[in-house]
């Protein structure tokens, strides 16, 4: 059985002073308020949180850049600690937070898929084996040996696609690149994608997209200012993300660069 | 049997780690034709160096000296890189390590695998190397091999999350423990004799020095200097106060370290 269970969670993240730290207070249109503490710039990105999922949710995640998304995605998956509140986790958990995340630019595409083999568990003997499965699910040719640095966008994204035949997680959490998927990967790459997420009990997603999200949750969580706004059916969260979306000033509205 | 099935899975995912460190480590030689053996060549060809440039020992003839260097040299890698090799651990690796099913403690202990990895590799040419000019060295010190690794290994993942945390929160400290290690490289008994001084500076890095300690438990080791049980107990009791303070030192910043950006 997997399963999260966030307690009134607060994450900040710590960067050191540069420069004229009284600038860095500005507010913007996004982000959360950046804080000058005694020795480090302070941002507190989630504040408060509580989340219970268990098996079978299909969880997205939605709001403006820097709303806590990445944030809470990280959490889960360990690479965020809390500065008050609890999190227990149970189950295995797989993060795909990037397309290459995880994988050594300067090794080929066979070594990082050995090496893939090798973290993920799967069995010394048949490491080979599985090794050949992704050389030839991906298409590569011999482009397999090369360095991955040498690949071009589309061949990453081959190679990583085929990799996740080999990911095994109870809670799988995404973000954003899920719509990342060149468009001429075969069907066999594009339903590993698919398999993957039909095969995890827990699936926590963040995306901007409206189709991606009704496609693969049935819960939506709106984060706003590292806090939930509103949580509960995809289309009802989603309506009211949207409308709070377009009345926003305009030049707020214009501004999604900004990144924690 | 009941034993056996519970420490398997740890035998298990440690054979996994060495298999990593193996590809890695031959990653880093691809394209030359000797490939992963230039990572004990080298430490070979370095020792001989320092073994025939810095000979000074009049008891020791010179290739008695050559063990005693590479068995020095061999564990002051494993100590340089426990060192060097962990100021940008969290901040740089983390993210690498948590899409491989890796936690914060299991990243620590891949690199751990790392080093252990080189180190053996280094301990088995160190071995050959015996048994071809000294073979008279093999004896009982050999059979204290197990508890050495375990007190070098719980010393290297404490002084690697020390180093680790203090130069996140101390970034100018990052140059100083460069220069430090190298330093440390000529104040410790490496390629010089500790058995042979006895007054001034070297005899007081000797005595105060704790990596002379392990140097002397890794000669003891492999029968290139006799059993001392002072050197172990000072060793264990070094190995102690590292591996607590390193420990406390995580439960109590391992939260706000992640999120050190």
């Amino acid at each position: 059985m997997a399963k999260i269970v966030i307690e009134n969670a607060s994450v900040s993240y710590f960067l050191r002073k540069r420069g004229d730290v009284a600038k860095s207070t500005e507010r913007g249109a996004v982000g959360a308020e950046v804080i000058i503490g005694q020795r480090y710039l302070e941002i507190t990105a989630l504040k408060n949180i509580s989340l219970h999922l268990n098996d079978g949710d299909r969880v997205g995640l939605v709001g403006v850049n820097g709303s806590g998304k990445s944030t809470l995605l990280k959490l889960c998956a360990g690479a965020l600690g809390v500065q008050s509140g609890r999190v227990t986790v149970e189950g295995r958990v797989s993060p795909q937070f990037a397309l290459g995340s995880g994988l050594k630019p300067k090794l080929s595409g066979r070594q990082n898929t050995e090496l893939k083999c090798l973290y993920m568990g799967v069995p010394q003997s048949s490491v080979g084996r599985h090794v050949e499965d992704v050389k030839a699910l991906s298409g590569l040719g011999g482009y397999f040996e090369l360095p991955i640095h040498s690949y071009s966008a589309g061949m990453r994204s081959r190679l990583v696609m085929s990799l996740l035949r080999l990911v095994r997680g109870e809670i799988l959490i995404m973000d954003e690149w899920i719509n990342a998927v060149d468009p001429s990967l075969s069907a066999a790459v594009g339903g590993l994608q698919t398999q993957l997420i039909e095969r995890a009990k827990i699936l926590l997603l963040a995306s901007h997209s409206q189709r991606v999200l009704e496609e693969w949750v049935d819960r939506l969580i709106w984060l706003d200012y590292g806090e939930i706004r509103a949580d509960g059916e995809i289309k009802g969260v989603y309506r009211e993300y949207r409308k709070w979306f377009q009345t926003r000033s305009a030049p707020k509205a214009v501004d999604q660069s900004a990144r924690i | 049997m009941e034993l056996w099935n519970r420490i398997r899975p740890y035998l298990s995912s440690l054979v996994r780690f060495f298999h990593i460190s193996y590809i890695e480590a031959k990653s880093e030689h691809s394209g030359t034709q000797l490939g992963i053996l230039w990572a004990p060549l080298t430490s070979l060809i370095f020792s001989a160096l320092l073994a025939l440039v810095f000979h000074h020992s009049a008891t020791m003839g010179v290739s008695e000296y050559f063990i005693y260097v590479f068995a020095g040299y061999a564990l002051w890698n494993f100590i340089s890189d426990s060192i060097t090799g962990s100021t940008d651990v969290i901040q740089g690796q983390l993210d690498f390590a948590v899409h491989n099913n890796l936690s914060l403690i299991g990243l620590f202990g891949k690199l751990l695998v790392d080093r252990l990895f080189e180190y053996l590799m280094n301990a088995v040419v160190l071995l050959a190397m015996i048994l071809l000019l000294r073979p008279t060295n093999f004896g009982v010190g050999l059979t204290l091999f197990p508890p050495f690794l375990a007190i070098i290994i719980l010393t290297s993942l404490g002084t690697a999350y020390l180093v680790n945390i203090i130069t996140v929160l101390y970034p100018d400290l990052k140059m100083a423990v460069k220069v430090g290690a190298r330093f440390m490289f000529f104040a410790s008994p490496v390629f010089w004799s500790a058995s042979e001084v006895s007054s001034g500076t070297r005899a007081f890095l000797v005595q105060y020095n704790p990596v002379s300690y392990y140097l002397s438990l890794a000669r003891q080791v492999f029968g290139v200097e006799p059993l001392e049980p002072s050197a172990w107990a000072m060793a264990v009791l070094v190995s102690a106060i590292i591996s607590a303070t390193g420990y406390l030192a995580y439960r109590q910043s391992q939260s706000f370290v992640r999120n050190f950006k």
